[in-house]
């Protein structure tokens, strides 16, 4: 599915790290130290890195530094054994898309790579919004237009029911809180004055309907918010 | 206890009081001997003087000279001291000799001086400084108008001879006295600051391992509150470190053994020879791996929590459901239905990474004592001025006796995998850093609530 850097100095985590993505299906080389991952950056191309931030010769952060000033666009996910917050943020801030805290499970960082992947081929990164579901009919949004397509055939969309539809699919298999979803809404044009306070739950509704057989469901999180997931899960 | 900038309170006080008294007593020298010194030449001037005139009234003129009627006995009272040997004078008109035993020179510039006024001045006479007394006097008629000068000198070496005198009688016994006030005023320092060096030389020698009180029974009142302040520190430190003793001990054993199940279940499945047999130590395997990396999180969270917290506001409500959001995923994968209810926002002064800290806790608990089918709620309520966070599951609960037991470290209510005893004496100890509590109660009709009631931001 995609071509993914490992740089990881531990070999035992290295090497389970490798086996478990290439058992996912992803196409995966690894490094071992910074200078190595500076070597295999240079001399290839990948969709995405998976960072270890306690690393000999280079470290972490100094990595992630020289990558964003030769690949702007490319995802990296940090791994960080030191829990304080302050790490984190160092990490963040020297452009990491996201961050998982060792030791973690597989499918937390199966789930955070999806997503930073799918966030990667978002529109200004030349891509498009695409989710695959158990049926083999892949669910695609129009980045831009409020336009879908369920397979080969075009679903009719309102602009909430798009934007609240895009965001569920960003965020594919996590929980998209109700006050994530009217924070959108709210800087979008308005159609049929505001919000009403079950606005929310008819429009997932609705949603519910149009994506019946699809094998994708919008499971109802009690009080936290919705979730997308794929019929199987 | 070293370096260079050390403050010492005995040099404090030697430097505050010796010094002013050193100072004091040179000023009072001087003035001493500035305040003799003025006293013997008035004395000096007043004998000059006398002399003088008396010198003055012998010469009388005649017609138009002079005569001296100067009698062998005042020439003696005059010359009586060899050694401070009295000079005189008479010269006229001045300056040029009549009489007398030295020549005088007269005062520099040779002013004007009123007649039958004595002018007090000094000069050097061969080499020695002299006082001079000097009148001038007229005479003659009407046509013939004569000055004469009378002059009597006297050496200064008596002057300053009484000077050294009075400085001496002065100054000496002031040199003792001072001298003795200071040996008083170091022997009342030493004695007074005694009792500090013998607390200090107590706490010299104390280590860790001994942190017994210390003993002062013949302390001063000042030194005494110091000793009771520095035994309560001393009883704390005693008892948190005997505390940290205790815990080491218990994690030491924590973490040991899941690794030496570790170590025995590989070594086991590293000759199995059976597909089936492997797959289950291999299950083990990771069920202890699992459980080593629970501890650790949790002892490291443990740690973090005795560092200082500063609390800002943070909102508890919307934090509860970011945490359960976290959660979803496993939950589903526990069969576990989590869910929020309660507030949309609560403001409570807090550490967000510890509230978060003691809210997965809590959910991880409820998720793996509370079991599959049951229901794990996350609720918000305000009470009275304060925000209970409840997370509150339908699982089987825990009989009076260990709700009473949850909050202490180690302490496990049943031996289902995964948990180290741990994670609930985290949220207490959490919930007393933010002036809050934890407390356990059975959720109706059966099932486990733990509250956390923290203050509202003010």
């Amino acid at each position: 599915m995609a071509h993914l850097l490992i740089v990881e100095d531990d070999e035992l985590l290295r090497d389970g790290l490798c086996a478990q993505l290439v058992h996912a299906g992803h196409s995966v080389s690894s490094a071992s130290d910074g200078a190595q991952a500076q070597t295999l950056l240079e001399a290839t191309r990948f969709d995405g890195v998976v960072l270890d931030l306690g690393l000999p010769v280079v470290d972490g952060i100094a990595v992630l530094q020289w990558i964003r000033q030769r690949l702007a666009a490319l995802p990296v996910l940090i791994l960080t054994a030191r829990d304080g917050v302050d790490d984190r943020v160092q990490g963040l801030n020297a452009g990491a898309d996201d961050y998982l805290t060792k030791p973690f499970e597989m499918a937390e960082l199966l789930a955070r790579l999806q997503a930073m992947l799918r966030r990667s081929r978002l529109p200004a990164f030349g891509g498009s919004l695409e989710v695959q579901s158990t049926h083999n009919r892949s669910l695609r949004l129009d980045p831009v237009l409020p336009l879908g397509w369920l397979g080969e055939e075009a679903m009719e969309l309102t602009h909430r029911e798009w934007s609240l539809l895009s965001l569920l699919v960003n965020n594919m298999g996590q929980v998209v809180g109700r006050e994530d979803v009217l924070s959108v809404w709210q800087t979008e044009p308005q159609e049929g004055g505001t919000v009403a306070s079950n606005a929310l739950e008819v429009y997932v509704h609705r949603l519910r309907r149009k994506l019946t057989d699809s094998g994708l469901n919008i499971r109802n999180v009690r009080g936290l918010g919705y979730m997308l997931e794929s019929d199987a899960e | 206890m070293s370096g260079a900038a050390r403050f010492s309170l005995k040099r404090q006080l030697l430097i505050w009081l010796l010094l002013p008294q050193l100072v004091l007593w040179l000023m009072g020298g001087v003035l001493a001997f500035r305040v003799a010194l003025a006293y013997a030449e008035k004395t000096i001037d007043q004998s000059l003087t006398q002399s003088v005139r008396s010198l003055a009234r012998q010469v009388k003129p005649m017609g138009s000279g002079l005569l001296v009627d100067f009698p062998r006995a005042a020439r003696d009272i005059i010359e009586q001291d060899p050694t401070d040997r009295v000079a005189y004078m008479v010269s006229s008109p001045p300056g040029s000799f009549l009489l007398g035993n030295t020549k005088i020179p007269g005062q520099t510039p040779d002013l004007y001086s009123p007649a039958n006024e004595p002018v007090l001045y000094e000069v050097v006479m061969d080499g020695k400084p002299m006082r001079v007394a000097s009148i001038d006097l007229s005479f003659g008629d009407g046509f013939t108008d004569q000055r004469m000068r009378v002059q009597v000198a006297k050496s200064l070496v008596a002057q300053q001879r009484i000077a050294r005198e009075l400085v001496r009688d002065v100054l000496f016994p002031l040199l003792i006295l001072g001298a003795v006030l200071s040996v008083l005023v170091y022997e009342g320092i030493r004695r007074g600051l005694a009792p500090l060096e013998r607390l200090e030389a107590q706490l010299a020698n104390r280590n860790m391992a001994s942190l017994s009180p210390i003993e002062m029974t013949q302390a001063p009142e000042e030194v005494h509150s110091l000793a009771n302040t520095l035994n309560q520190l001393l009883t704390t430190l005693r008892r948190s470190l005997s505390q940290e003793k205790r815990f080491l001990n218990d994690a030491a054993h924590q973490l040991r053994t899941p690794l030496a199940g570790l170590i025995s279940q590989t070594e086991l499945a590293m000759h199995e020879k059976d597909p089936e047999a492997l797959q289950q130590r291999l299950a083990k395997v990771h069920t202890g791996a699992q459980r080593s990396a629970h501890l650790v999180h949790q002892l490291l969270s443990l740690a973090r929590t005795e560092a200082e917290v500063s609390l800002v506001p943070v909102d508890a409500a919307s934090l509860a459901r970011e945490v359960a959001r976290e959660w979803t995923r496993r939950a589903l994968a526990a069969g576990v239905d989590l869910g929020y209810e309660g507030e949309d926002s609560v403001m409570v002064p807090a550490d967000k990474l510890l509230l978060r800290e003691v809210l997965s806790n809590l959910i991880d608990n409820a998720l793996r004592y509370a079991g599959k089918g049951a229901v794990v709620t996350l609720r918000t309520t305000i009470h009275e001025g304060h925000c209970w966070l409840d997370v509150e599951d339908t699982g089987p609960g825990l009989s009076t006796e260990h709700l009473e037991r949850v909050f202490e470290r180690f302490w496990r209510a049943s031996e289902l995998p995964g948990g180290c005893g741990l994670g609930l004496s985290i949220v207490a100890e959490i919930a007393r850093r933010h002036n809050g509590t934890a407390t356990a109660q059975t959720t109706l009709p059966h099932g486990l609530t733990i509250r956390l009631e923290l203050p509202l931001q003010g």
